[in-house]
């Protein structure tokens, strides 16, 4: 039998992904993400093995562990909005990192960007380093090039 | 050891991408960003020295080995922590993590750097470590306005 520690669950993915015999299913929609635990009478504990948080537990003896199911809010990127993580993940990443590194020099918390935003960033701040080498030879990469082609047009303003 | 970029050759093509994702059965770790219509960069795992993901990691998948971040796929559970934290946002999850592994069981080195055709990624420090000093000191210069 498994039992869960509410306090304790991440609502990640580990016990759903290594679950041998599809006893757990996590799910997410409308902006929560749910784990459920059928009650299970394998002897395995690969979940137990591989929770992060330490959160599940194999219980001994007869008694049916009830079927268990947490909820968990999803966190929305603060860039895109798109609903990447739960609340409780973000928070343990921020624990477990060192606390000078989680504002970047523009002092923005990457960890509350989604991946796909901290790669965009990443891009962006690459070309702007490679900018100023670029307007040399490039006329497309003038400074009137890059702010009037469309306009004042505010992504392009950031590069310059 | 690991993979460099000179952005100035990059040409946006994707071919890298094409080439990790064949040589790591469609699952790729190189992910190409365009910013507007002036810089294309591929984006891809740093091999950190000081690697947030193997911090995250509980089970020790991730872990470095010398210069390069490895993995191992068999203590991996999945639980996409490492890509919340990976600065760069360049490891994926889905039943395993996937990131990248400079193609260590392919002869004649990464895939992608053979597959350049315009010579943007290369496995050279030394050079990588020149050309970032001149972009900063470009970056300078600009920035006071000398030409």
């Amino acid at each position: 039998m498994i039992r869960v520690d509410s306090s304790l669950c991440l609502g990640c993915r580990s016990c759903f992904n290594v679950c041998p015999s599809q006893n757990i299913i996590r799910s997410e929609a409308n902006g929560r993400a749910t784990v459920h635990w059928k009650s299970c009478k394998e002897e395995c504990d690969l979940c137990v093995k591989m929770c992060p948080s330490k959160a599940l537990s194999l219980v001994s003896g007869d008694e049916a562990e009830p079927p268990c199911e947490l909820s968990f809010d999803l966190a929305a990127c603060n860039i895109c909005g798109s609903l990447y993580a739960t609340e409780l993940m973000l928070e343990w990443i921020e624990s477990v990192l060192p606390e000078k590194i989680q504002k970047d020099a523009a002092g923005l918390e990457w960890i509350r960007i989604c991946p796909e935003c901290r790669r965009n960033k990443e891009a962006e701040s690459l070309t702007r380093l490679v900018l100023p080498g670029r307007r040399k030879e490039d006329w497309r990469c003038s400074w009137l090039f890059t702010a009037g082609k469309r306009g004042l047009h505010p992504e392009r303003m950031k590069l310059l | 050891m690991s993979v460099y970029i000179d952005i100035d050759r990059c040409i946006g093509c994707r071919t890298c991408e094409a080439a990790c994702q064949m040589e790591h059965d469609g699952q790729g770790h190189i992910n190409v960003h365009y910013v507007e219509d002036l810089a294309a960069i591929p984006i891809f795992c740093r091999h950190c020295e000081e690697a947030y993901c193997t911090t995250a990691c509980i089970t020790g998948a991730l872990y470095k080995d010398g210069e390069i971040t490895a993995f191992d796929a068999s203590k991996c559970s999945g639980c996409g922590l490492c890509t919340l934290a990976c600065p760069f946002g360049v490891v994926w999850t889905d039943r395993i993590a996937h990131k990248c592994d400079l193609c260590r069981d392919r002869e004649g080195g990464p895939a992608c750097i053979n597959a350049c055709p315009a010579q943007a990624l290369s496995d050279d420090f030394d050079r990588a470590v020149s050309m970032a000093r001149s972009r900063a000191a470009l970056t300078i210069a600009a920035f006071r306005g000398v030409r």
